[in-house]
């Protein structure tokens, strides 16, 4: 086996091919990266579309609170009128 | 009767015309949402002659939708989209059967939004003298 310089030098990463050369013994010490980022990256859009969804109903409950206010106010107005 | 009193008697009757025409009926409720509905209609732009299209918050939790077009032949189609409002998401049930119900997301969710903002804008100002884009600016 050649000799290793540094300019060959690769720091290794925890891609696809790492399955095909961690034998199976190793296998539950490697850890994913790309889908460990990946479930993350779900993870955080669930929450913030959740978050969105979230404040958009608030918004919407406010909304329609103001609007039967307003209805309200209207009607009392053109009884006293 | 003399001619002061048929003049008192003529007077008051006008008078008491014009005061019933003055007496304004007041306002329903159904009538404001009808009102309402009529200002949402123009939110999705120029109706077409054969479109009539209705948009309006009924309460709380829910908003309605209603489209319906005349063909050529003269024949009604017509969709009324429910849209409810619940603390995890907004669901849209459809009066077509071949349109699924589900909460709303993405695209559709953020034209919903859209919708209902410049709805409560249009309605707040034009029906009752309220201005909000003001208060949303504040925000």
């Amino acid at each position: 086996m050649p000799e290793q310089n540094n300019s060959d030098f690769q720091i290794p990463t925890f891609d696809e091919r790492a399955d095909t050369v961690v034998s199976q013994e190793q296998k539950p010490n490697i850890i994913d990266i790309n889908k460990v980022q990946r479930g993350l990256e779900l993870a955080c859009a669930a929450l913030a579309s959740n978050e969105r969804i979230d404040e958009a109903s608030q918004r919407l409950y406010a909304i329609a609170d103001e609007i039967k206010e307003a209805r309200s106010i209207k009607m009392s107005e053109d009884k006293a009128a | 009767m003399s001619d002061r009193g048929l003049f008192i008697k003529a007077f008051a009757k006008k008078m008491l015309a014009s005061d019933r025409l003055q007496k304004r009926v007041p306002l329903t409720e159904k009538q404001l949402k009808t009102m309402e509905s009529e200002i949402g209609s123009k939110i999705f732009g120029p109706l077409r002659p054969n479109e009539r299209r209705e948009f309006f918050n009924d309460n709380l939790k829910s908003w309605f939708f209603h489209q319906e077009i005349v063909n050529q032949l003269g024949i009604s189609q017509s969709v009324t989209l429910h849209y409810e409002v619940h603390p995890n998401g907004i669901l849209r049930i459809s009066s077509r059967e071949d349109t699924n119900n589900e909460f709303i997301k993405g695209q559709e969710l953020e034209n919903f939004i859209s919708a209902t903002e410049i709805y409560y804008e249009r309605v707040m100002r034009q029906l009752y003298n309220r201005d909000v884009s003001a208060d949303k600016k504040a925000v």
